[in-house]
């Protein structure tokens, strides 16, 4: 059977309008926006890891948040199982709420200090109603807190967040996005805080909670090793927009855009002997706020021709399951 | 360390600390210049000037050395005797201030509970509203209060609303003369009185107070745990006052618990100002006559008083925050 589509993005932009002096204000009318997402695409299905990849700042996060409606949108479509939730009020998501979480990158910042375990597990639950007694509520956050393998639940439970270990937080924080049993879980760089010796377990956790809840993953990360032990599917991204997508591996081996390529060659190779092509990146990411005109990636691109500078590249096939958006290419 | 050893640990320190205070202030007051005796005795009739000084200096004990009348001040502090005022001779410093204490209490006790729930509110509701109207005029308003001198501020408002106006009276706690038939009359007039300066008080410190609740709820609003909280499908309301204000209130226990410590000092500017007969006009007074007894008894009265207050705030906090250990 074909996996079901679980989220859908289509031309998402958010828009951050810049909070401006008095005096600017009384003088231009010109409203100015840090464009951190602006137009991206992707689906993800049941039991797949999307991954969106890139540099600091370039709107991972913000596209992730905005999925989940913890930012509003400012253009485009977000659909979850089908059903439009671009626009929904409060109330109305609330039953969305319970199918889709999210798990953040610092596990000393998203557990709320002043709640012990069992709040902070039990709290999804409690809000939605989703038990029928305290023995019930409490049964559940012990089954979730050992399906993140904090066993025996009880040791864990009446402690407080500062009382565990980075590692213990964020299974902890686990807990609370699967406790709702969600179908979609936006996993925000979940192990780049944590120790190296800690990620694989987390990840293999996750990677389980996907194959017995069938949940779709957003997996953000600028750790590409990473991403190509836990994804499927991956989507580079450049000043909030996608520039490469595709199968992991295929985009991963063998990288068309210049930026994905200048990516890859960044990663370290444990073998010093190895000699091979380094693509370096002059200079910083462009301002957000007036992203440059045409492609976007073109100040800092090796191979920059002039059409680079007036046009944007479309988005097109370069390979089975494998799209890029350069002048290069078509 | 449990809560015990660490409330003896607390207590001891607290101790040590009064001692230093006082010695302090022994000094402190010894080396201003000039002679408590010499206004005192301006009033007299002229010729034995001299030696009714050294009568006075003799009958108080300021001929010995110094370092006997610091140990002579410490046994009878240690005995609770507070000593006699120069100025009022024979006057025990104890029931000077006991007259002054309850005046100070209640304009500072009633000022200090309205500022700070009025501050907390407003800072709350600029932070909830944030960028918008409501809170542009909070920051607004609340830096201007926070930057005007109390006693020029108090001035105005007696020129304005004494004065001028004549909808309060300039001076003092109850108009003189006037014959009250039962309490609830005098207080009233009490309260009539303490309007301007409870008014000035509230409204210096207030602003303040909006600054730093606003700060600490914006601080709190960037944090991941907020955004978690959001997640799991809770309303605004219940993120705003669950998750974020609970974690902001944190810091502000500690500033509560501090400024009603202070209540017992008084307000010297404002006291002096509006003519408030309580702790902090006596200071004013104290200090520039020299009258040396109850200086040192009010500020060892604030010392005890602002030090108790820093325990329980430390004590306040170590309940509310899990993450505060003995």
């Amino acid at each position: 059977m074909e996996n079901k589509t679980v989220i859908k993005v289509e031309n998402l932009r958010k828009w951050f309008p810049i909070r401006r002096s008095f005096f600017a204000t009384l003088f231009s009318k010109e409203e100015l926006y840090v464009k951190a997402v602006d137009g991206v695409d992707f689906e993800i299905k049941e039991r797949e890891v999307f991954c969106l990849a890139g540099e600091s700042g370039c709107g991972k996060t913000t596209t992730a948040r905005t999925i989940l409606r913890l930012v509003e949108p400012t253009d485009g479509k977000i659909y979850f199982d089908g059903d439009d939730i671009t626009h929904l009020k409060t109330k109305e998501l609330k039953p969305y709420r319970i199918k889709m979480q999210i798990i953040f990158q610092d596990p000393y910042e998203s557990l709320n200090p002043r709640l012990s375990v069992f709040d902070i597990v039990s709290e999804p639950l409690q809000v939605n109603k989703l038990y029928e007694s305290q023995r019930e509520l409490k049964e559940k956050v012990a089954t979730a807190l050992e399906e993140v393998e904090l066993i025996p639940p009880e040791r864990f439970m009446y402690r407080f967040p500062h009382e565990l270990s980075g590692g213990q937080r964020q299974r902890v924080a686990i807990a609370r996005a699967i406790i709702t049993r969600p179908r979609f879980i936006a996993a925000d760089e979940p192990v780049s805080m944590l120790d190296v010796s800690i990620r694989a377990e987390i990840l293999e956790l996750m990677d389980r909670f996907k194959r017995e809840f069938n949940i779709a993953y957003l997996y953000i990360t600028h750790d590409l090793s990473t991403a190509r032990y836990v994804s499927d599917r991956i989507g580079i991204m450049y000043l909030g927009k996608i520039v490469e997508t595709g199968n992991i591996d295929k985009v991963l081996d063998d990288p068309q855009h210049p930026y994905t390529q200048a990516l890859i060659s960044a990663i370290p190779v444990p073998d010093p002997t190895m000699k091979r092509k380094r693509v370096i990146l002059r200079g910083e990411p462009p301002n957000p706020i007036y992203p440059p005109p045409g492609c976007r990636f073109h100040p800092r691109c090796p191979y920059a021709k002039d059409v680079c500078k007036e046009k944007e590249p479309e988005m097109v096939k370069v390979g089975e399951e494998h799209y890029a958006a350069c002048w290069l290419l078509s | 360390m449990g809560m015990r050893e660490y409330l003896i640990k607390r207590i001891i320190q607290g101790i040590v600390t009064i001692f230093v205070v006082i010695s302090i202030n022994f000094f402190l007051f010894r080396a201003m210049p000039g002679n408590p005796f010499m206004r005192f005795i301006e009033s007299q009739p002229r010729g034995k000037v001299k030696e009714m000084v050294d009568i006075y200096i003799k009958l108080f004990g300021l001929d010995k050395p110094l370092w006997e009348q610091y140990l002579i001040y410490i046994k009878n502090l240690l005995m609770g005797k507070f000593g006699y005022s120069f100025r009022q001779v024979g006057v025990p410093v104890s029931k000077i201030i006991m007259e002054r204490l309850p005046n100070t209490l209640i304009l500072m006790g009633t000022a200090t509970t309205l500022t700070i729930i009025i501050g907390i509110a407003f800072g709350v509701i600029a932070a909830g509203r944030r960028g918008e109207l409501a809170d542009i005029s909070t920051v607004v308003v609340g830096l201007t209060l926070y930057s005007i001198p109390i006693f020029w501020l108090g001035l105005v408002f007696i020129l304005v609303f004494g004065f001028w106006l004549g909808w309060f009276p300039l001076w003092g706690m109850i108009t003189p003369g006037k014959y009250f038939s039962n309490p609830f009359e005098y207080a009233v007039d009490y309260l009539w009185h303490m309007t301007m300066p409870c008014t000035v008080l509230v409204l210096v410190s207030a602003g303040g107070w909006a600054l730093i609740t606003r700060n600490a709820l914006l601080d709190v609003f960037t944090e991941d745990y907020i955004l978690t909280a959001k997640a799991k499908g809770l309303d605004e309301r219940t993120v705003f006052y669950k998750h974020a204000l609970r974690n902001a209130m944190l810091p502000l226990v500690t500033m509560i618990a501090l400024s009603f410590g202070f209540i017992a000092s008084g307000a010297v500017l404002t006291e002096t100002v509006f003519s408030w007969y309580g702790i902090g006009r006596l200071l004013y007074e104290g200090t520039m006559q020299h009258d040396y007894p109850v200086v040192q008894a009010a500020f060892f009265m604030i010392a005890i008083c602002v030090i108790a207050a820093n325990i329980i705030a430390d004590i306040l906090y170590a309940y509310l925050d899990p993450r505060v250990k003995y």
